[in-house]
Formats: C-alpha cells, sequence, structure tokens
C-alpha cells in the first residue's frame, strides 16, 4: 500500500488519534508519548507546547514517520487526509514527505547540507517533484526564496548555508519546506535560537504563507508566549501525555495545574523588579518514574492523595473544545499558584 | 569640545549611588579575523553600582557576553579601562591581576560543560578553596557544605555524584555554588537561564535574587530575554552592533524607551496575555547588519524607521533623556533633557 494522500473535503487534514510512542530498551518497551489525540483543519495553526523531554518532537516525528522502526514503536492512528500514515514504510512516505508535509526543524544549520549551494538544495527538491529543466527549477527556485522575503534571490542561490545569518537560513529551510505545496506544514522550534527580532520575522512569515496557502500547521514550541499569540489551539504536553488543549485565546484562563504553572513562572513586562516568580518545585518525570497516578502530582499544588494513585482522564465538558487532564479543575481555577519554598 | 573629552563626563549612574563597584571606560574589544578586524565591543562606557544589577541585553553578536568577558580580563579589552576597587583591571598583570580574580566571579550558559564531567560535584564545588588555601581543611569542607545547601543541592549526595547524575538547572546551581565559594563580590552572569525550561528558569531566577540579597553582591546579568532581564535588573543598558543604544533605570527604559531599537525589541517580545489582539503591524523586514562591516554614522540606521541622511555621518553620542538615562540616538523617541555637560 502506499500513501497516495487525496484531500477529502470538509475533513481535518490531520487527525491524531490515540497515538503512543515507546523506544525500545534493553529492559523492555519503555513508553515516550501515551494516547496523544487531536485534530488540525485546513488553514487553522495548532501548537504543541511543553518543556524539553516532554515528549514534543518523538510526536511530530512519529507522526511523519521519522522514527526508525528498529528502535522505535508506533502505536495509534495519524489519518493525513483520511489516509493512516502510521506503520507506512520508509518507501511509502518518501511521497508524503515534502509533498503532503512540509516539515521545518530548529537547526537551519544541520538540515541543510554544508558542502553545496542554496541554489543546488532547492533545484534538488524541486525536480523531485516537477519534470522541469535545470533552468526553469532555476526560475522557480528564485521565485521561492522571494516567497520568504529573501531580498537578493539569485545571489543567495550561489551562496552556501554557512554564508548566511540564522534567520536567513531557516527561510531557506521554510522555502523548501513548501516547495511541494503540502496541506501540512510541521515547524518543531523553529525560532528556537533565533534573535526575538528574527523570531518575530520569521513567525510573521510562517503565518502569512500557512494563510496563503490555506495549509493546517502545527508549531512545536517550548514557548507558551509563541503559542499563545500565533496558533489557534494550543495543545499542552506533559510527561508525554497532553494535559490541556485549548483555544490560544483562552489559554490565560487554563485551568490544568501545570498550565497554570508555566502561565505564571513566565517573567511579565508588568511585575515589580527584583520580585520573586512563582515556581514550582522539582521536574518533570523522566519516562521510567511515571507513577499510575497523575503525571504531575509531585509538583501541583493542589494535590490530594488520591491524584497519585489514579490517572485522570482527559475530558472536554464545557462545549467550548476546552479539554484538560486533572481531578480537580475546579480548585484548579480557583487557585492561584503560590511560590513555593 | 570635542566628542573624546564629552563622552568622559558621561555620568551613567544614577545620582543616589555614590561608590561604583565597577567602571568601565570608553572600552574597546577587537578580534582579528580573515579579512580585517571585527571591532566586537565599540566604545563603552558604563558603571555598576555596590549591590546592583545591571542588566545587559541585545541580539546574537551585539557584544554582549565579550563586554563581559573583557570586565573580566578574560581576555583583555583591547583598549579602555576597567575600574575595581580602585584599580584598573586591564593595567594588571601575573599575579596582581590574579589575586583579584576571585573577586569577580562568571557564570555561563551551558552548565553541563563548565563542570567537569570526571569529578565529583563536591571535588568542583571545593576547587577553588583548595586553590586558594582557604582555611584548614575542615573550614573548606564546611564552606563547601554550606554553599551547596544555599543553592538547594543536597552535599551528601554531591560527595558521590557527577554533574551526569543532575539536570540541567541542578548544574547550573553547582556552578553558582562553585562561583560563590569565595564570597566574591561581582558575580557575571552570561544567558544562565537561556537553555533552561521555564519552570526551572523561574526556580533559578528567584535563586539569583536569594543569592544576591545574601552576599550582597554587585551583579551583571546578561540575557536576550528582555522580559527576563528586566525583573531582576536594577538598570539596563541595550547593546546594538558592539555599541551602547540605551541605559537608564529598568522602569524608565522599559516604560519609555528612548532608543528606536529598544522600542523594537520591546515590540518583537511575544506576550501571552496579548493573545486575544490581532496582530496589527508586522515585523520590519530587513538582515541585520554584520558586525564585520557595520554600517557609518549610528550603526542602527540600517534598520531605523527613523533614521534621516545626517544618521549616516555623524555617530551619535550618548545624550540624558531622563534621571539617569543616556540614549545614543539623534532622534530619540524620549526628548533630551539634557546634552552633553
Amino acid at each position: 500500500m502506499t500513501a497516495q494522500v487525496k484531500r477529502a473535503e470538509g475533513g481535518p487534514v490531520l487527525e491524531v488519534a490515540d497515538l503512543s510512542v515507546a523506544v525500545r530498551t534493553i529492559d523492555g518497551e519503555l513508553p515516550i508519548v501515551t494516547g496523544v489525540s487531536f485534530r488540525v483543519e485546513a488553514g487553522q495553526m495548532l501548537a504543541i507546547v511543553g518543556e524539553s523531554g516532554c515528549g514534543k518532537s518523538v510526536l511530530t516525528r512519529a507522526i511523519v514517520g521519522l522514527l526508525p522502526r528498529e528502535q522505535w514503536i508506533v502505536r495509534g492512528s495519524a489519518r493525513l487526509d483520511g489516509v493512516e500514515l502510521v506503520g507506512q514504510g520508509p518507501r511509502a512516505m518518501r511521497r508524503v514527505w515534502g509533498r503532503d508535509i512540509g516539515v521545518v526543524f530548529q537547526d537551519s544549520l544541520t538540515a541543510l547540507n554544508p558542502v553545496r549551494t542554496i541554489g543546488a538544495q532547492l533545484t534538488e527538491s524541486i525536480r523531485r517533484f516537477r519534470e522541469v529543466n535545470r533552468a526553469t527549477a532555476t526560475e522557480i527556485a528564485r521565485g521561492a526564496l522571494s516567497s520568504v522575503g529573501i531580498t537578493d534571490p539569485a545571489a543567495r542561490l550561489r551562496a552556501y548555508p554557512h554564508q548566511m545569518s540564522g534567520g536567513m537560513r531557516q527561510r531557506v529551510c521554510i522555502a523548501i519546506a513548501l516547495l511541494g505545496e503540502p496541506s501540512l506544514l510541521i515547524a518543531d522550534e523553529p525560532t528556537t535560537g533565533l534573535d526575538v527580532t528574527v523570531q518575530e520575522q520569521i513567525l510573521d512569515l510562517l503565518a502569512a504563507r500557512c494563510q496563503d496557502e490555506n495549509m493546517a500547521s502545527i508549531l512545536v514550541t517550548h514557548d507558551l508566549a509563541v503559542a499563545a499569540t500565533r496558533a489557534d489551539e494550543v495543545v499542552v504536553l506533559y510527561a508525554g501525555e497532553v494535559v490541556e488543549s485549548v483555544a490560544s485565546e483562552s489559554l490565560m484562563s487554563a485551568r490544568m495545574p501545570y498550565s497554570r504553572s508555566l502561565l505564571a513562572a513566565l517573567p511579565r513586562l508588568d511585575d515589580a523588579i527584583h520580585s520573586r516568580l512563582a515556581a514550582v518545585p522539582g521536574q518533570a518525570p523522566l519516562p521510567a518514574e511515571v507513577g499510575p497516578g497523575c503525571r504531575f502530582v509531585q509538583r501541583c499544588p493542589i494535590r490530594v492523595d488520591d491524584c497519585a494513585t489514579h490517572h485522570p482522564s482527559f475530558h472536554a465538558d464545557d462545549g467550548a473544545g476546552h479539554g484538560v487532564r486533572c481531578w480537580r479543575t475546579a480548585e484548579a481555577a480557583t487557585t492561584a499558584v503560590q511560590e513555593q519554598p | 569640545m570635542s566628542a573624546r573629552e564629552a563622552i568622559d563626563t558621561v555620568q551613567t549612574t544614577p545620582h543616589d549611588q555614590v561608590r561604583p563597584a565597577l567602571r568601565v571606560e570608553r572600552l574597546d574589544v577587537e578580534f582579528d579575523v580573515d579579512g580585517g578586524k571585527l571591532r566586537a565591543v565599540s566604545d563603552v562606557s558604563l558603571e555598576v553600582a555596590e549591590n546592583e544589577t545591571l542588566g545587559i541585553v541585545g541580539e546574537s553578536g551585539c557584544g554582549k557576553s565579550t563586554l563581559a568577558r573583557a570586565i573580566l580580563q578574560a581576555p583583555p579589552p583591547t583598549a579602555g579601562s576597567v575600574w575595581f576597587d580602585d584599580q584598573d583591571l586591564t593595567t594588571l598583570k601575573g599575579e596582581d591581576l590574579r589575586q583579584v580574580r576571585p573577586r569577580l566571579q562568571l557564570l555561563l550558559q551551558d552548565p553541563t560543560s563548565s563542570l567537569n564531567p570526571r569529578q565529583t560535584v563536591w571535588h568542583s564545588v571545593a576547587a577553588p578553596l583548595r586553590v586558594w588555601k582557604r582555611g584548614t581543611r575542615a573550614e573548606q569542607d564546611a564552606r563547601v557544605a554550606e554553599v551547596l545547601k544555599q543553592v538547594g543541592i543536597d552535599p551528601e549526595r554531591a560527595k558521590h555524584s557527577r554533574p551526569a547524575e543532575y539536570s540541567g538547572g541542578q548544574c547550573q546551581r553547582i556552578c553558582l555554588a562553585r562561583a560563590l565559594a569565595l564570597r566574591p563580590d561581582v558575580l557575571v552572569c552570561d544567558e544562565v537561564v537561556s537553555a533552561l525550561d521555564v519552570l526551572i528558569q523561574a526556580q533559578i531566577l528567584n535563586l539569583l535574587e536569594d543569592i544576591r540579597d545574601l552576599y550582597g553582591l554587585t551583579m551583571v546579568f546578561i540575557g536576550h530575554d528582555l522580559a527576563v532581564v528586566r525583573r531582576v535588573s536594577d538598570r539596563v543598558a541595550i547593546m546594538y552592533l558592539g555599541r551602547l543604544c540605551e541605559i537608564g533605570p529598568t522602569q524608565m527604559v522599559f516604560d519609555h524607551p528612548a532608543h528606536p531599537y529598544t522600542r523594537r525589541l520591546l515590540d518583537s517580545i511575544p506576550l501571552v496575555e496579548s493573545a486575544t489582539e490581532t496582530r496589527t503591524s508586522a515585523a520590519p523586514t530587513g538582515e541585520p547588519p554584520s558586525p564585520l562591516n557595520p554600517p557609518s554614522g549610528c550603526r542602527f540606521r540600517t534598520l531605523c524607521p527613523k533614521a534621516r541622511d545626517h544618521c549616516a555621518v555623524e555617530t551619535p553620542e550618548l545624550r540624558q533623556t531622563g534621571d539617569g538615562q543616556w540614549v545614543a540616538c539623534h532622534y530619540p523617541n524620549v526628548p533630551v533633557t539634557a546634552a552633553r555637560p
């Protein structure tokens, strides 16, 4: 079976259902991501937010089929325009990469081949998708660079990656990801490591291109503020599972204590200088340390005994699609996150 | 009066703080690179008062880290002086310089690579005390235990654990303990929370504030995240391409940024609470110029919305716009209250 993808009218571009990822170790399977479900519609941007080690990159790599099968086990379903991606081999996925899903990674220096010019790398991708001669491919490449806001594209085609700034290289990566006119763009920490003014430019560019092409997109980020200001929907991941899913304009009224701690720990421009931040103690459990109850339990300011023994299910009951994984959401909504000693 | 004489009279400390712990005068740092000289820091003068935290903000390549290292004489600046305790550090050599070093300590971004992976954490924190032969062995051990407790690391565990057994946030605590072991007067923090997740970042920022109070430290806090730097700094300096754009009391600079570059930085920060606002203005495009070939006159003029012909000709000097707030701009956003004395 090949993953020939045809856009189904009206449905979500990507529908992820109960997706779990585990890594094989000498002690057996170690779950990294458990039971993740979400959907992304055309023209919508979904942000997946979490701290390092929460499984956000593993999750997106599992969807795109970039995890080697020898080491990783992916279960559940990820349907792109109705076609199942989980279980597809590399040969089938090769037809999906670039054409149906475009991917932009954090590190543009390693994403690009250091010994080939930008032009060579662009035209290679173009000729993978279209039967065009070299001159036409160069013409398309020039247009692709202009479309991501690169000035003097003709000169840039002759440049090597190291001759460009990080922001410029990330623009090139975006241009390459968009060459095949994918229906889904996945950007994994696309602006981490870039300066704040360059970050703003790159995020503007991503938003504009996704809007122009009515593309579905997933923005993976550790930065809550980036997610809130850019995405339509925010999915918060903690220790490998979704703990909250909320429209970005409602993020400030997040109910899961973890999401609330994240919000409270962000330095804001109206805080008093030298004031202390509301910091929850400890750190997220490692995959091997996950207990039977809520995964945030050791750090949670409003935990009760049952939280350590009973795993809360993910429930969306407010009618607005705001989903939370917590036993004590009623209490969470009214309790401020207190600073811990 | 020549420009050189003029800047010597510029006072960049608030008037109520009399004794500067550190005074940097007309500092230049140049590096030899292929095809000429890179002037990483150009003509920077500033003061840090005792028990004060000066924040230095700027984007990559602006010279903020180079400035910090030049203050610590590691490596020494190409020109200019650094006054500390009535001595010009740039004139000290050999043993004289070595004797000053314990009083000025540096904390870096990557704590794991700052610690010897093969030695116990206890050994690393004790090393400065052993090298400087401070007290008896028992006194040294007592001091190590004390300082580890102050940063929230269990001394018993530290005796037999190596850095790899600790998380990034804990390693940063260990580096802080080592920096504090000799009771320094000045602590320079270079992007110390940049690699940490937001909850850990909050813990470390709170710890730094507690430690600052406990030791009465004078701090230079370098960062690219404006909200973070604002939170811990009494005054802030904004750098662009090796030069000071603006310096002043934190609240004043953030409330009334006088330099167009400061305005631009502030406008680029994504804020969670503004998620509901529709983004009106797109970020200005344009690549930042190379530090190898900075623009003539004002270095920000190529990206500045207010730039006029004059900006290309004359380099702006620092002028006062408010009580203790100084700006290097021909057309500042805040009216100049006093020209150079």
